[in-house]
């Protein structure tokens, strides 16, 4: 059923040049990782006096999710070696590189999701923004070619988890990020 | 790392405007056109790296593996933000004199970017420096 749903979502993919275009760019390394990190970057600064010590923390909660999405992701992928589709089934058409690790969970998909929600809980608007950042991030990867459906559901699952329970650590060591604001405020960098 | 550096440049300064840290505001004096500016640098950035090439390189040969990205997106963004820093400190100059913090009243300079509302950032370290060095003799 993952190989009949890949096979589906990739048969679109050189069809339309424009659109496999856009979805290269979705699916590569850069355009999410970057365009998250720069959304980062504009929720330290941003806010009224109120509002920008609770967007501070937001931002050092985000940073700390898509640590541990990473770490965890890393764990499974030691787990679970699923080959990628494209070593599977021959007919896709693969819109990005060959990546040599494992398939299954989804490493983007864990790190977008992980930001989207660190921020959501704090910021909806922001974090309603980089959910559709994600979400175009791991569909991109499913239409692709790079991985199954499966790998992306699960990546996302682990990316909210891991942003839930950054957000639950912080709430329960409040003084931690406290802490660090309070440092960098004395040299005007928060 | 242009691209990072001109995005970063684009997004600080967008958000500066938002946040009222004029101190930091390159076009202090025009914040309609810095908000613009600052957007269409942003995307301008994303439009011509990803137009100027093929960005899909693998992660182990020509590409870039998640640690090096991080390395660079950090050094480039705070690149940025220092050239902003100083930009913003220059033409800002004569607007951050009534900053608002006396050193004979009081002893110690208000901390936090929340003094980039009414200070350059340059004024702000001086302030700083002149507080530590009172207090050290």
């Amino acid at each position: 059923m993952d190989a009949a749903a890949v096979r589906f979502l990739n048969a679109g993919a050189g069809a339309f040049p424009p659109f496999d275009r856009l979805m290269e760019a979705f699916a590569s390394d850069y355009l999410v990782p970057v365009a998250g990190s720069l959304a980062l970057l504009g929720l330290w600064l941003a806010g009224s006096h109120a509002e920008r010590p609770l967007n501070q923390i937001a931002t050092i909660s985000a940073a700390a999710a898509i640590g541990v999405a990473n770490a965890v992701t890393s764990i499974f992928n030691t787990m679970v070696d699923r080959p990628r589709p494209f070593t599977e089934i021959e007919t896709l058409t693969l819109l990005f590189y060959k990546p040599t690790d494992p398939s299954f969970p989804s490493n983007s998909a864990a790190v977008g999701f992980a930001l989207a929600t660190a921020v959501f809980l704090r910021r909806r608007r922001l974090g309603a923004g980089l959910y559709a950042l994600a979400f175009l991030w791991a569909f991109a990867r499913v239409y692709g070619g790079v991985h199954y459906p499966t790998d992306v559901l699960a990546g996302a699952a682990i990316g909210v988890a891991c942003g839930l329970a950054v957000w639950g650590a912080f709430r329960l060591l409040a003084f931690a990020p406290r802490f660090v604001l309070r440092a960098l405020r004395r040299v005007y960098a928060a | 790392m242009l691209w990072v550096f001109l995005s970063a440049l684009g997004a600080a300064q967008f958000a500066a405007v938002h946040g009222g840290l004029w101190g930091i505001v390159i076009l202090r004096r025009r914040p309609r056109a810095a908000r613009v500016s600052a957007l269409l640098l942003v995307a301008a950035s994303f439009v011509w790296f990803f137009a100027s090439g093929d960005r899909n390189q693998p992660d182990i040969g020509e590409g870039l593996n998640g640690v090096e990205q991080a390395r660079w997106f950090a050094v480039s963004a705070a690149a940025s933000v220092v050239f902003q820093l100083a930009v913003s400190s220059v033409v800002n100059h004569r607007w951050g004199a009534a900053h608002g913090w006396d050193p004979a009243v009081d002893r110690w300079p208000p901390s936090g970017l929340a003094w980039m509302e009414r200070a350059t950032f340059a004024r702000a370290l001086a302030a700083l420096a002149l507080a530590a060095a009172r207090r050290a003799r």
